[in-house]
């Protein structure tokens, strides 16, 4: 099976080469044999890349312990679900992985594209099998998942493997990978359009609209991954927190943000014909910050806890990287010609030069990240100092950087596309900015001392009130012209410009995380060593220790203590934080035990055992509002999902110039 | 006016208000072990996981360096120093590796400056841009003879194609 499954993957490698050949010979001879050729390699590639796929999880799944990679990820009493999740637990499954999803996308663009732009249909199956070619290599020859055990000349089995490691086998960690996969790898497709787009020299904006989509979908999933991930820190890691600014943390963040700016800047493109060489140099840098988010998990450039195991095939990475930067600003200095703006900009008060901010923002907070996370390796190159860039400086440069974007997002969607009069400004600003500092004020007398936090509260319900003055508006037309419920007519008016109020929702989401972001400025923390009958105070809540259980099955051995949590002496509800001791590999693991409420989290963390009395540490901390920062990942989802439903009113954007004008004394009667 | 004066209270206000929150004082708590988790947030732990969490953030059960470096810092603060005086102790016995973010000297300098500078250069450029995006219109659109007739046919367009969007 083992030499099926690597036939499997050389040969995907040969076939995407020879898609990229016929593709582009096709394309430049003219030989619609040959791009037809191309295009169904694309789906031979994918053929391949499944077959290979599937050995290795049957492998998994019976417990094929001569393969190297099963005996290390997988164990006899794995449940299923971590059966399955031992496929990306380590380097060479998720690399297979990672090419599985991009041969799977692969298919898709070439469909997409041969059903609706023919014209570029060969670059961009040349471009997605340029990519998957890259990994199949990576795959093929430094990372197999098909390697066997061996002792001297023979193949050898062990009768039980490692086991995938127990901070990752969680419900939550099973999905956090594929969905990060499906949105890092699912960058390339609109990159493959952008690149194909500047090989053919297309004029027109009709790919725009194809890549718009997909990097909707993509992002989407990105965003489903981080949130994932920072789900999976927070219930699995105990310390506390949900986002520690791990160079790994900040790889997935990093094109999430270059993509928001893309989806933001795109519509000047729709609608403008503007901000043509941004926008390709924007999916460019998208798609290259996923390819260094995958090289910094894998090549030890950086620290990180989150990392795999160190290897040579940064290397191969560096020189992918290289290459296809180059290319692609080679590509976009010889099209120039073919980027040029189709209009102006009227006005500095305009929803265009709003966007222009909203762009530079993004970017400045991608920048800050990737300074900070290379900020060590740089040092250490330069100077032969050793130093960590953490928590402290990421909230320092960032925390301003996304008030201001808050801002943005509150005050954007307000001006007008073209121009945005004084008049307009006055309606559209006064009553948020008053309602918004009102509360400010409120905030203030009720004891609010953190700046950071209280900015972001008034901003906040600053971009909350304009949001609901905007659909509040809207229904009110429609519910008075339709005779509709005002609920009914908020609906229709969504349903007549998703893209629209979908994204007013996803503005909304941002609203309800930074809400949940503000209350870590007001975290609260315990800890002490603890006795059966003993109580601890943090906050206005006591935890009393009631019982301590251990208990032990096939897998590991656990100690579980029961703690009432009070509040005032009323007693809330029961917390049980455990720890564990794993047969396999004997690391203790602390199972956190967290009691949710909107107004705040209560969460308690089975730390250890003191070395001196044996009795168990106890950590507490409660966390204002942090379950707005989940509740506002699914208003996220919802956001996204409405804005990709097709509107009811179909929307052209015809670009207008103004070609003349005429004096107001000389008004025309109609 | 009335915007006039609202806006230039709505600013007095906020003024007012930014001035009262930098001017408080961050209230600290007497527990002794809630002191050494604070200052332990400015230690990067250097346990075997090669975390990147701090000291106080290291999830590791058992975690060897934040157990070696804890008792050093209650002893600090029972002796009566200063949380930076600690972190300074700390960091010349462990090395800069143990710094959560550059200092603001020498080369760490560029660091910090970094992403401000980036900021700077970005919001320096949108003026530019839209000054270049501007520049290409022409300076002055020309008068045209309007066909009443045509505006008709445009006014009924328009009032028809608002009605049919809400």
């Amino acid at each position: 099976m083992e030499n099926l499954g690597y036939l499997a993957i050389f040969l995907a490698f040969l076939v995407s080469l020879y898609a990229i050949v016929a593709a582009v010979a096709g394309k430049l001879t003219r030989n619609a044999f040959l791009e037809v050729s191309g295009e169904r390699a694309v789906l031979g590639a994918w053929l391949l890349t499944t077959t290979a796929a599937g050995l290795l999880l049957y492998a998994i799944l019976t417990d094929d312990f001569r393969l190297s990679y099963v005996a290390s990820y997988s164990t006899i009493a794995q449940p299923l679900l971590y059966k399955f999740a031992a496929w990306w637990g380590g380097q060479e499954g998720s690399l297979l992985f990672w090419s599985w999803i991009l041969a799977t996308y692969g298919v898709a663009a070439s469909y997409t594209a041969r059903k609706r732009h023919p014209e570029m249909r060969s670059y961009v199956n040349a471009v997605m099998m340029t990519v998957l070619a890259f990994f199949m290599g990576i795959v093929c020859f430094a990372a197999n998942p098909f390697k066997v055990l061996m002792a001297g000349p023979q193949i050898t089995s062990v009768a039980d493997g490692q086991g995938l490691n127990e901070l990752l086998q969680h419900p939550v960690m099973a999905i956090h990978p594929p969905m990060l996969y499906l949105g890092y790898v699912g960058f390339s497709v609109p990159f493959a359009f952008a690149i194909a787009s500047l090989i053919s020299k297309q004029p027109g904006d009709r790919w725009i609209n194809t890549t718009r989509m997909w990097t909707m979908v993509t992002w989407l999933f990105q965003s489903c991954g981080v949130m994932l991930g920072m789900l999976w820190a927070y219930e699995v890691l105990g310390w506390g927190g949900y986002w520690a600014w791990d160079p790994v943390e900040n790889a997935s963040l990093l094109p999430w943000i270059t993509g928001t700016a893309f989806l933001h800047s795109v519509m000047m493109q729709e609608k403008k014909g503007m901000m043509k060489v941004w926008n390709i140099v924007l999916i460019s840098a998208t798609f290259f910050l996923c390819i260094f988010g995958t090289m910094l998990t894998r090549s030890g450039l950086v620290s990180s806890v989150h990392a795999f195991a160190q290897s040579n095939i940064g290397d191969y990475f560096v020189w992918f990287l290289t290459l296809a930067v180059a290319g692609t600003i080679y590509l976009i200095l010889s099209r120039l010609d073919y980027l040029k703006s189709e209009s102006q900009l009227d006005s500095v008060l305009s929803r265009e030069s709003s966007f222009l901010f909203n762009n530079v923002l993004l970017l400045a907070s991608c920048f800050a990240v990737l300074w900070g996370t290379l900020f060590p390796v740089i040092t250490e190159a330069l100077t032969g100092e050793k130093i960590t860039v953490g928590k402290p400086f990421f909230d320092t440069v960032n925390v301003p950087i996304a008030l201001f974007l808050l801002l943005l997002t509150g005050v954007g969607p307000l001006f007008a596309w073209r121009k945005t009069s004084l008049a307009s400004l006055k309606k559209n600003f006064l009553w948020p900015s008053v309602l918004s500092l009102a509360l400010g004020a409120v905030l203030l007398a009720f004891g609010m001392r953190h700046l950071y936090a209280w900015m972001c509260f008034v901003l906040c319900a600053f971009v909350t009130i304009t949001i609901v003055i905007e659909f509040y508006r809207g229904s009110k037309v429609i519910q008075s012209k339709m005779q509709l419920s005002f609920a009914g007519a908020a609906v229709e008016l969504t349903h007549r410009n998703t893209r629209r109020y979908g994204g007013y929702l996803v503005h909304m989401a941002i609203v309800l995380m930074f809400i949940g972001f503000a209350g870590s400025a007001f975290n609260e923390r315990g800890q002490r060593e603890m006795q059966v009958g003993d109580t601890l105070q943090v906050g206005d809540y006591q935890f009393h220790m009631r019982d301590l259980a251990e208990d032990t099955n096939v897998r590991f051995t656990s100690a579980v203590a029961k703690f009432d949590v009070l509040r005032d002496g009323e007693l809330l509800g029961e917390l049980t934080p455990e720890q564990r001791l794993y047969h396999t590999s004997q690391q203790p693991t602390g199972i956190p035990s967290v009691r949710r409420r909107l107004t705040e989290d209560v969460y308690i963390v089975f730390a250890g055992y003191s070395r001196e009395t044996r009795n168990p540490i106890i950590q507490v901390y409660v966390n204002p509002l942090l379950s707005w920062i989940w509740i506002g990942g699914w208003v996220l989802i919802l956001g996204t999902l409405v804005a990709l439903i097709p509107s009811k009113v179909k929307r052209i954007n015809p670009r207008t110039r103004i070609v003349g004008s005429v004096p107001k004394e000389k008004k025309v009667a109609v | 006016m009335r915007f006039k004066t609202l806006a230039a209270v709505a600013l007095a206000v906020t003024v007012a208000l930014g001035g009262i929150l930098v001017a408080e004082e961050v209230k600290t708590s007497d527990q002794m072990s809630l002191r050494v988790w604070k200052v332990g947030e400015d230690l990067k732990c250097l346990c075997p996981a090669n975390c990147a969490y701090t000291v106080a953030s290291c999830n590791m059960l058992h975690c060897s360096f934040r157990e070696e470096v804890n008792p050093q810092i209650q002893d600090g603060l029972e002796e009566g120093l200063a949380p930076t005086r600690i972190v300074e102790v700390l960091r010349a016995k462990y090395g800069a590796v143990l710094r959560t973010m550059p200092q603001a000297e020498g080369f760490g300098l560029v660091g910090w400056a970094m992403p401000f500078f980036a900021l700077g250069i970005g919001l320096a450029i949108v003026p530019f841009v839209v000054r270049r995006l501007r520049k290409s219109q022409p300076d002055e659109p020309q008068e045209i003879a309007v066909d009443a007739a045509a505006v008709k046919r445009y006014t009924d367009q328009i009032d028809k194609d608002l009605d049919d969007l809400v």
